[in-house]
């Protein structure tokens, strides 16, 4: 661990890879806990009440309502057409002084039902947004505040870490099983399945030729034409298509350690004492020698991943509820605390995946 | 010792002369044709893999209203239809947003050149270093979309050279770039024959002079199939808000959306056509080094 932190050359690098990995550590820290400060989970609108300011009201140019509701304090003397606790929104400002008694009034409105309601009796109960570490009344610590929407922002930075980690577990697993199987297959069977071999090449060569953004891009454009919604499952799917567009690489980094190994001393002889093939690549070859290309390509997978998570959804084109498209949420509705802290949290895993497979890449070479 | 170097990236030196020989001018062509007749059956792999699952999409079938063979024919033959039978040429736009996209990703490769080369330049500097070159290439670690967004309105800067900016810099592009270009340095530098050559005396960057023209060659080509990603992200990031910018990448999103499954699979056709042929192009760079 020390090693990896105090690996980069440059003073700047070591502060840069040091942040980013503490922010790491704690994210996946709060991940397994699943945010033990607060019990407002994802989904749930963290709501105050607050005063009612009738200047803060936001009206709605075409029906003259407000365009949030407002809620009847319990203390109402309702001899009108409301009653205690009902939700209403408010009709353009109107101001009724009585004799004797300055009092604001304004018209609600609830559905059809329209009567005057003095300012006083409306309590603002909407989602507002929340500073860092505010304390709810049921107790709720409130450690990075909540959004526009009234989220907890450390709740919902678990739950779409969550469902980014989960896109990350598949683009690892095809990429590790797609490029194992290439580079065993070209590297070590190539004497013997030619046919399957040749093709394989021929194939990693085609996907090679052709940056994986545009892959990646086609593929997104063929599961929208021919599924008009977007799941989670469905999206797995392109994310096991990169997984797979990626492998190329892998399989050459396997294929050539194989090429290089083949002809040594100790595979012949694990192959005259009758060890199996399977063995001799899983237990010997793969263990061995190809685990550090496997590790560094992986780490820096993790990192594409996230990056191309954010591509996505700032092209419209990415799943609900996974950081990159929690940040440009953010970017659309110019929240700036939660997309401050979402792009802290982005790109402190992509440098830290980054830096990451740097290190395996320099440690395997050694 | 790097300023040689520096001239000799920059001028070719006799180098460039020479090849153009009858020999080496054959040597060439058939390269040439070699990684031509490559290209055209890599893509004609995967025009065919596309225009079967656009074929097979909801409201698209029979779109090319002639058999695949036919069309790829006269693909190679740059016979393109008209949009739609009665619209206007395909080919009066298509290669206008090919070139669209390339200009950018030309510039942006040649800005991302000078810097590198200027930085390989100044890297000794240990305040430079520290100071400009590190943080240059850690911001160089922050997404593309984000770079561009964050500088695309700057004042009296020219929206074209800010996207340049963000394309050679952003998505860790610039950071690649550099530390292949410094790491291939190194590696020719410590060859038996530039240690012989700087031990006798001699410039270095003489001596090494074809491998390090012909790794730079294959470090810049290899920058452009990632520069036409990013462009792609541009293009479609742009849609719609000034300044944008409609090349292959914005045609291709543009096409698939309103489907003009036709011009969406020419624009995509050709694109993987540019981007295998450099692709293959570096591959034999790289054979012949071996």
């Amino acid at each position: 661990m020390l090693k990896f932190i105090l690996y980069p050359d440059t003073i700047f690098s070591k502060i840069a890879l040091i942040f980013s990995s503490s922010v790491v550590f704690i994210i996946l820290l709060i991940l397994l806990l699943d945010n033990p400060f607060s019990s407002f989970n994802a989904k749930q609108s963290v709501k105050i009440e607050n005063k009612f300011v009738l200047d803060k009201v936001e009206f709605d140019q075409r029906t003259k309502l407000s365009k949030e509701t407002y809620r009847i304090s319990e203390s109402f003397n309702s001899n009108n057409s409301f009653s205690p606790g009902d939700a209403v929104k408010i009709k353009e400002k109107n101001y009724n002084t009585f004799y004797g008694k300055q009092q604001t009034e304004v018209i609600a409105v609830m559905g059809v039902v329209k009567d005057v309601v003095p300012i006083s009796d409306l309590i603002d109960f909407n989602s507002k947004s929340l500073k860092p570490f505010y304390v709810h009344n049921n107790g709720s610590l409130l450690l990075l505040g909540t959004t526009n929407k009234g989220k907890d922002l450390l709740s919902k930075i678990i739950f779409s870490g969550k469902v980014t980690l989960r896109l990350i577990f598949w683009t690892l697993l095809s990429f590790i099983l797609f490029g194992v199987l290439f580079g065993i297959i070209i590297g070590y069977y190539k004497g013997q399945m030619v046919f399957i071999s040749k093709g394989i090449k021929l194939l990693m060569k085609v996907i090679e030729s052709t940056p994986l953004m545009l892959w990646i891009f086609l593929s997104v454009i063929f599961i929208t034409l021919y599924f008009d919604f977007r799941s989670e499952n469905l999206y797995s799917i392109i994310y096991i298509l990169i997984g797979f567009f990626s492998s190329p690489a892998l399989g050459q980094l396997i294929s050539n350690k194989i090429n290089m190994l083949r002809s040594q001393d100790f595979i012949v002889a694990l192959k005259l004492l009758g060890i199996s093939d399977r063995r001799i690549i899983l237990a010997h070859i793969l263990r061995h020698y190809c685990l550090s290309d496997i590790l560094f390509q992986s780490a820096y997978i993790c990192a594409q991943v996230i990056f191309l998570d954010f591509t996505l959804s700032f092209l419209e084109y990415g799943l609900q509820n996974t950081w990159g498209n929690d940040l440009y949420n953010y970017y659309q509705n110019s929240d700036i605390l939660p997309m401050s802290v979402q792009l802290l949290v982005v790109f402190t895993f992509t440098a830290f995946f980054f830096h990451l497979s740097k290190f395996l890449e320099e440690r395997g070479q050694t | 010792m790097a300023k040689h170097f520096l001239a000799s990236l920059m001028l070719g030196g006799p180098l460039i002369s020479n090849i153009f020989t009858l020999n080496k001018f054959i040597f060439v062509l058939k390269h040439f044709f070699d990684v031509f007749i490559k290209s055209v059956i890599i893509t004609f792999f995967i025009s065919f893999i596309l225009f079967i699952l656009i074929d097979y999409s909801p409201g698209a079938t029979g779109f090319l209203k002639q058999p695949f063979l036919h069309w790829y024919a006269k693909m190679l033959m740059f016979d393109f239809d008209s949009a739609n039978n009665y619209g206007p040429p395909i080919a009066s736009f298509i290669y206008k947003d090919l070139w669209f996209s390339f200009k950018y990703i030309f510039l942006s490769v040649i800005f991302a050149l000078t810097i590198a080369i200027i930085f390989l330049y100044y890297r000794k500097s240990v305040l430079i270093n520290n100071c400009l070159i590190q943080p240059v290439l850690s911001f160089s670690f922050i997404h593309l979309i984000f770079i561009y967004l964050l500088i695309k309105e700057l004042p009296y800067i020219h929206s074209d050279f800010l996207l340049i900016i963000a394309l050679s810099i952003g998505s860790g592009v610039f950071y690649d770039y550099y530390s292949l270009l410094a790491k291939e340095h190194e590696n020719i530098m410590n060859k038996d024959y530039s240690l012989f050559a700087a031990y006798s005396g001699y410039n270095v960057y003489k001596f090494a002079r074809k491998d390090l023209l012909s790794n730079l060659a294959v470090i810049t080509l290899s920058r452009l199939p990632i520069l036409f990603s990013g462009m792609i992200i541009v293009e479609v990031l742009t849609r719609g808000i000034e300044p944008r910018y409609e090349g292959i990448g914005f045609r291709i999103w543009y096409s698939f959306k309103y489907n003009n499954f036709e011009i969406a699979l020419i624009a995509t056709a050709l694109s993987i056509f540019v981007l295998t042929f450099i692709y293959l192009v570096i591959e034999k760079i790289k054979l012949k080094n071996r």
